[in-house]
């Protein structure tokens, strides 16, 4: 495939979910066509960055800079650019990567010193606010906060514990993760950061049929959601976690269930968009490495 | 199913704070401390009490013939909000990633639909 074919087919990956409505949709199938969204983003913008790199060579770039300022200065604005890029797109990634390596064990300590055992394996947190959550990403634990514990009531204990359940039985950290460093990699493309909050709406309406898929009561959930949602709104800290769309989730959970919209349709299409990830990943390295002869390019 | 019972999360949080004045205390003690339009019926105030100590948040103890009620966390552990202290620090991506919550961002535009909608909630659940 060359690389114009190669990025044509990257962008009509990226574009697509952005023009479908999921609204009705399996929310798997949205999950899989915006994180194959989001990782395509992440490959264009790494592909860029490396094939700038490669074509102005190493050896080119340390002799730009050697003689600057008798180099022309394009020669050096250009291999500056350059390396300025790649440097700073690494560093962003590393540092991305050190905050989550942080924030997860910060949430360890926490539970490994809970205030007490609460219903179905759970770990008991201060908080007299309404706060669930399946905490950490290679042992996850059901983290509840003593004000969910007197909140709620059975059934929305039930129904809302059952949701994070779920966020840990399908394993929604490690696409979080994923979301995450794409989201830091693919960020100089605009509508990355839409991307990132469209899937995280999808994983929890994942969450949330999984939960009543699991015989939790749908109005139960709903009216967790609404404590819990009510109680984050007033606190800034908190508001900023998860994505958007509580309320679409609420209205979602206050309707019987309906037929998914085009299954076999959004099926094949997000078949096709983690063909194309999966494509563009392995054969960036070939693309960039036969991007030209960087010596004949930038000249003896 | 359990009885839905829209007011059992507020009665619960009145008896957390009745224990915590008492310190510790048999059903009737409690039922005694609650505020008036709060004192239901023995039987409503014991299965709370029960249904707190399975959750974790109360102990019982066997004092002859009744059964003492006691917190197992004070009222400055409840008010801690300790996963939010913890998490200070952090980005709201990087808690994205180590917390998988039960709730979204609110965006102040949907503040005002989500108290609608948990009307309708409460409504379509007392059916």
């Amino acid at each position: 495939m060359t690389a114009a074919a190669l990025v044509a087919a990257a962008l009509a990956g990226i574009v697509l979910p952005h023009l479908l409505r999921f609204e009705r949709a399996d929310p798997v199938t949205a999950v899989v066509l915006w994180g194959a969204a989001l990782g395509l983003r992440a490959l264009v913008v790494v592909g860029t960055v490396a094939g700038a790199l490669v074509l102005l060579h190493p050896a080119q770039l340390l002799r730009a800079f050697a003689e600057w300022p008798c180099a022309p200065h394009h020669h050096v604005a250009g291999h500056a650019l350059a390396a300025a890029g790649g440097l700073a797109l690494a560093l962003s990634f590393v540092w991305a990567l050190a905050r989550v390596v942080q924030a997860t064990l910060a949430v360890r300590r926490l539970v490994r010193r809970p205030l007490g055992r609460g219903p179905q394996g759970s770990v008991i947190v201060g908080g007299d606010d309404v706060v669930l959550a399946a905490a950490g990403l290679t042992r996850p634990t059901l983290v509840v906060s003593a004000g969910a514990l007197t909140r709620l009531d059975d059934a929305e204990l039930s129904a809302a514990l059952a949701h994070e359940r779920a966020h840990i039985r399908r394993r929604h950290r490690w696409i979080l993760l994923f979301a995450e460093l794409c989201r830091v990699l693919g960020r100089p493309l605009p509508g990355t950061a839409h991307a990132v909050r469209e899937l995280r709406f999808q994983i929890e309406r994942d969450a949330d049929r999984s939960a009543v898929r699991d015989r939790a009561d749908r109005l139960a959930l709903a009216s967790a959601i609404c404590k819990a949602a009510t109680g984050a709104s007033t606190r800034p800290g908190m508001a900023a976690l998860g994505g958007d769309g509580t309320a679409a989730r609420v209205r979602e959970l206050l309707q019987e269930a309906v037929p998914d919209a085009h299954p076999v349709r959004l099926r094949a299409l997000a078949a096709g968009a983690s063909a194309l990830v999966v494509g563009a990943a392995l054969s960036l390295p070939v693309t960039v490495s036969g991007l030209g002869d960087p010596v004949a390019l930038c000249g003896p | 199913m359990t009885e839905v019972t829209p007011l059992q999360g507020e009665l619960q949080t009145q008896i957390m704070a009745a224990i915590w004045r008492l310190q510790d205390g048999t059903v009737e003690q409690v039922r005694q401390a609650l505020p008036p339009h709060h004192q239901g019926a023995y039987n409503t105030v014991q299965t709370v009490l029960n249904r707190l100590a399975e959750r974790g948040l109360l102990s019982r103890r066997r004092e002859g013939h009744v059964i003492v009620y006691a917190p197992r966390l004070s009222e400055a552990e409840y008010l801690s909000r300790s996963m939010e202290h913890t998490l200070r620090g952090a980005s709201s991506e990087a808690r994205q990633v180590a917390l998988a919550q039960l709730i979204g961002a609110l965006p102040r535009s949907e503040a005002a639909e989500l108290g609608r909608l948990a009307e309708e909630v409460a409504a379509e659940r007392m059916r």
